[in-house]
């Protein structure tokens, strides 16, 4: 509460001084160059009021916002995405010449709109935060003015939304027609008990679509198959200090509220979402592997394999069991180390080089360059892959492990087969950074640095997946500690 | 403490070298023979005080991973394992040493092959069925670059791929096998498993599971393409270490987890391996006859030996399962030097191809003479170690299955054909014309060269003259694996 109040008064503060130093040049040069510095302090006074809110349980606004430990904890892994987002956008704007304060305050609101969303405990309340993180997101894609891909992608990611939006407000309705709440406690007392040999299945079809509508509208923003036509367009068209924010931020808000939403308020009308995530999510991982094939350009590529890890994510969710919701936590945590290490690679490469990385090929360059960072790039792709020791295996070796402790034997051997074929890809990166090395490169230079935070950045994501093992004992308490909150 | 040393040791060895600059070529040649020298010492350390009294697990630690999951890291031998650790350390200084020394990539080769040796040792000594498997998967990131980076070939690449995705597909049917494993009793340690008997229909299924892994890696033949190909463009250490210690991974998979842990599975697809393994024990040997590329020949008769040794396991009895084991070691003594002999070939010749070489008895004849043994080795002539195994494994089948036998009693005829015509067209008759032309000095071998088949020479004869050392640690492990059927 107190985080979600001091970052609202901060983003004002910003907005006001923005504004005051339009018209002084000379101050408003060194005041943006600042800028993220700032917002760095305001992340980390946000990360320390989240760690010692002194509350355990409270809802506020006649129960519409709720503060626990398991939204605090959501809240500090955004507030993390966040602090990487920042470090990599500050130089990609400089670099492209793009307005500085513009960028971080709109992303800053994007963060209180995650905020309020992660917290919020009616239907009304998730949908306007909702919105808030979408428009945010409309002017982040289109942030290129003059650029044609910017704009295009930034009309689809809005029709799209939009039309989501309202799908997921119809499904509000169905749910306040019938039973006249808004509220997730008054929800989970209203369908608490209830099931399928209580009353039929008629008797709750309206709820039921009500449900199907307001999940709909979550995977579209969660990136699951049917939904994703926008992803990869998105991914492609928008700037990569953009690509970023959108590959993670909407996710982990997402997911969070997803767990909160359906494992707890509508966790009695089971049948009526189960079976659709299992198959979707399995759908997601098909969608994944077998198109990840066929693509060219990086960014694209990455799209696909995100949409992929939402599946695995997903599929551990969808077995109802608390082995399941635990280990989709912990693959969150192991996807968004590996793709914010993978994006600050190559954010930071496309900038200091005047060359764009677009294509797969273009990433042989990496290796001849910088040794350090292709080595790296390649344990990442091993670990996307889920080759044995790094994180990414045992993140999807907990969430089969899960599956099958729900006993879907065959799905486990279907998502297993799916997910050889999309390591198809990911050694196909490897192949690119270490064989296809080429000697003499039209963009030789001396090895080059990539910025202290970044280095950070990429350092500690790294050690976080090549010792895994080691953090796998304190990271399964952890999420179980989390995990009894959902119970 | 001393099996964890010597598991360890290849890894510090491993990060030193990683963290010097790659322009100090003898330093880091130095280090990396010093760590795996000191690790096979070791590792005869850990033979003498091997105590053959007993079936349990000697040099046993056991070191929490993680509570919450139930992990463990649990190390420790027993006769099965023991010759597998110490074939693995033996190889590796070999394999260093065979490497050309002002080659290009000699940091990046000697950190693959230190970071092979860590986790076969693993893969040898781990009794903890998840880590097992991780390990037995880890291996595909170095071999992958290794045959990747160093391979001499034009289709390294293709290679390279076929190996990584043979043996992942083989690999995932394992992990659901483990994941079912770990759901259903609660945890990964062997010694526990080890006194767990699985319903008669569930058993049938995990076996599967295992097997497809194994099967991949010893190869039988409907998925044998990758190591041909793995062989012929991997280098010379990568190809002895494929032959000798990678493919033994999946004959020791077989003989610890199917047959220990699904005997009743095991015993119900008889029929299934001894099709496989009669398919494969004549198809890869008639296929050795008509290849012409010296490396394929060996990996073909790799897959024949090795199809022997998987057929002696599946029959159950003292004799051949002791014979596997023997086989197991001496197929890896005796393959190991034929790569060697071939590399060594190689790098002088710049060909493999048997139509090109030629007359080389009158240039190399030193060379030559070390490959005449070998070859005899790999006909298991009497004296040699394949002929121990290969008799014992016949004694214990016969016993079984006399058709099946007699099928795979062809692969010994069949093998004296290929050999023997592969060492005729290779030391004698006319020099070759194209080498002729190109006027290259050939040298005789020197210093280092005859030292490394000079020891796989004596260890060839070692073993099969005084089988008793080798015949007697695994034996009450084996009797009593015997007796469960």
């Amino acid at each position: 509460m107190l985080a979600d109040l001091f970052l609202f008064f901060s983003i004002l503060l910003l907005v006001v001084t923005s504004i005051l130093m339009y018209s002084r040049f000379k101050l408003r040069f060194y005041v943006f160059k600042t800028l993220s510095w700032i917002l760095v302090q305001i992340v980390f006074f946000c990360i320390f009021l989240n760690l010692e809110n002194g509350f355990i349980n409270v809802s506020i606004f006649n129960s519409t916002l709720v503060y626990n430990e398991y939204i605090s904890f959501f809240k500090i892994i955004v507030l993390v995405t966040f602090l990487v987002c920042v470090f990599n956008a500050k130089d990609f704007l400089i670099g492209n010449n793009l307005p500085i304060d513009e960028f971080f305050i709109l992303l800053s609101m994007l963060l209180l709109g995650i905020f309020f969303f992660l917290s919020s405990y009616d239907l009304v309340s998730l949908f306007f935060n909702m919105e808030l993180q979408s428009f945010c997101f409309y002017i982040l894609i289109t942030f290129k003015r003059n650029s044609l891909y910017s704009s295009e992608a930034a009309l689809k990611y809005f029709v799209t939304g939009t039309v989501s939006a309202g799908i997921f407000l119809l499904g509000v309705f169905f749910i306040y027609s019938y039973t006249g709440l808004t509220n997730f406690e008054d929800l989970l007392k209203f369908f608490s008990g209830v099931s399928l040999f209580n009353g039929g299945f008629d008797s709750f079809l309206v709820a039921g679509v009500g449900i199907i509508f307001i999940f709909s509208g979550f995977l579209f923003k969660m990136a699951i198959a049917p939904f994703h036509m926008w992803v990869p367009d998105v991914y492609d068209g928008s700037p990569t200090c953009t690509t970023i924010a959108i590959a993670t931020l909407p996710k982990i808000a997402f997911l969070s509220v997803f767990i909160r939403f359906f494992y707890i308020t509508f966790f009695d009308l089971i049948e009526y979402w189960q079976y659709s995530i299992l198959i979707l999510s399995s759908f997601s991982i098909f969608v994944s592997c077998f198109v990840g094939i066929y693509q060219q350009r990086v960014k694209r590529l990455i799209a696909y394999s995100s949409i992929g890890h939402m599946g695995f994510i997903l599929l551990g969710l969808s077995t109802c069991l608390i082995e399941g919701l635990q280990s989709s936590i912990i693959y969150l945590i192991v996807y968004l180390s590996m793709s914010l290490c993978l994006w600050t690679i190559l954010i930071s490469k496309s900038i200091n080089n005047q060359i764009q990385i677009r294509y797969i090929s273009d990433l042989s360059f990496i290796f001849n360059r910088n040794k350090t960072l292709g080595f790296i790039l390649s344990f990442i792709f091993f670990s996307m892959a889920g080759i044995p020791p790094f994180g990414g295996f045992f993140a999807k070796m907990l969430v089969l492990s899960s599956v099958v402790k729900a006993s879907y034997l065959f799905l486990v051997c279907f998502i297993l087969i799916l997910s050889m074929v999309s390591s198809f890809y990911y050694v196909r990166f490897i192949k690119i950074l270490y064989f296809d090395v080429k000697i003499k490169s039209p963009f030789e230079f001396n090895s080059e640095c990539i910025g202290r935070e970044k280095s950070l950045v990429v350092s500690f994501s790294f050690f976080f997946i090549l010792f895994f093992f080691y953090f796998l004992d304190f990271i399964n308490l952890l999420v179980f500690k989390l995990s009894l909150y959902i119970l | 403490m001393l099996l964890l040393t010597i598991v360890l040791l290849p890894l510090v060895g491993s990060i030193i070298v990683f963290f010097i600059d790659s322009s100090r070529i003898l330093l880091i040649r130095f280090i990396a023979l010093l760590t795996s020298t000191s690790v096979f010492l070791m590792s005869l350390f850990l033979w003498i005080n091997f105590d053959k009294s007993t079936t349990f697990f000697q040099f046993f630690n056991k070191i929490e991973w993680s509570g919450s999951l139930n992990l463990y890291f649990i190390l420790g031998i027993d006769g099965l394992s023991l010759f597998f650790i110490i074939l693995t350390t033996f190889f590796i200084p070999f394999c260093i040493l065979i490497f050309f020394p002002r080659s290009r990539y000699m940091k990046e080769y000697l950190f693959f092959i230190l970071v092979i040796e860590f986790l076969l040792l693993l893969v040898f000594s781990v009794l903890d069925i998840f880590l097992f498997f991780i390990f037995f998967e880890s291996i595909l990131i170095p071999m992958f670059a290794m045959i990747g980076i160093f391979g001499s070939g034009s289709r390294k690449i293709r290679s390279s791929y076929m190996f990584f995705f043979y043996t992942l597909f083989g690999s995932i049917f394992m992990l659901i096998s483990i994941l079912y494993i770990y759901q259903t009793v609660g945890t990964f340690d062997y010694t526990v498993l080890e006194h767990i008997e699985f319903s008669y229909e569930i058993q049938k299924l995990l076996w599967v599971g295992f097997f497809m892994s194994f099967i991949v890696k010893v190869p039988s033949v409907p998925f044998h393409i990758w190591l041909p190909e793995a062989h012929v463009e991997a280098p010379t250490g990568g190809s002895v270490l494929l032959a000798s210690i990678l493919l033994k991974m999946g004959s020791y998979g077989l003989i610890r987890f199917s047959l220990s842990l699904f005997p009743l599975a095991s015993f119900f697809f008889i029929p299934l391996i001894f099709f496989l393994v009669s398919l494969s024990v004549v198809y890869g040997s008639l296929n050795a006859i008509r290849q012409i590329d010296l490396k394929r020949i060996i990996a073909y008769t790799s897959v024949a030996h090795m199809n022997v040794i998987v057929f002696g396991i599946f029959c159950f009895n003292i004799y051949s399962l002791e014979g596997s084991l023997v086989l197991m070691l001496g197929h890896g003594v005796v393959s190991g030097g034929l790569f060697f002999c071939i590399g060594m070939i190689y790098s002088r010749l710049k060909t493999r191809i048997s139509e090109e070489l030629g007359g080389l008895a009158q240039l190399t004849p030193i060379l030559i003479f070390f490959f005449f043994i070998f070859t005899l080795g790999n006909i298991s002539m009497p004296g040699t170690c394949n002929f121990l195994g290969e008799f014992l494994i016949f004694v214990g089948t016969f016993l079984e299955n006399k058709n099946v036998t007699f099928i795979c009693a062809l692969g010994i005829i069949l093998s004296s054909v290929y050999s023997l015509w592969l060492f005729n067209r290779v030391s004698f008759g006319n020099i070759g014309i194209l080498f002729l032309k190109s006027g290259i000095r050939v040298y005789d071998l020197r210093g280092l060269e005859l030292f490394i088949l000079l020891s796989l020479l004596i260890l060839i004869f070692y073993i099969g003259l005084c089988p008793n050392d080798f015949l007697n640690l695994p034996y009450l492990n084996l009797y009593f694996l015997s007796e469960k059927f």
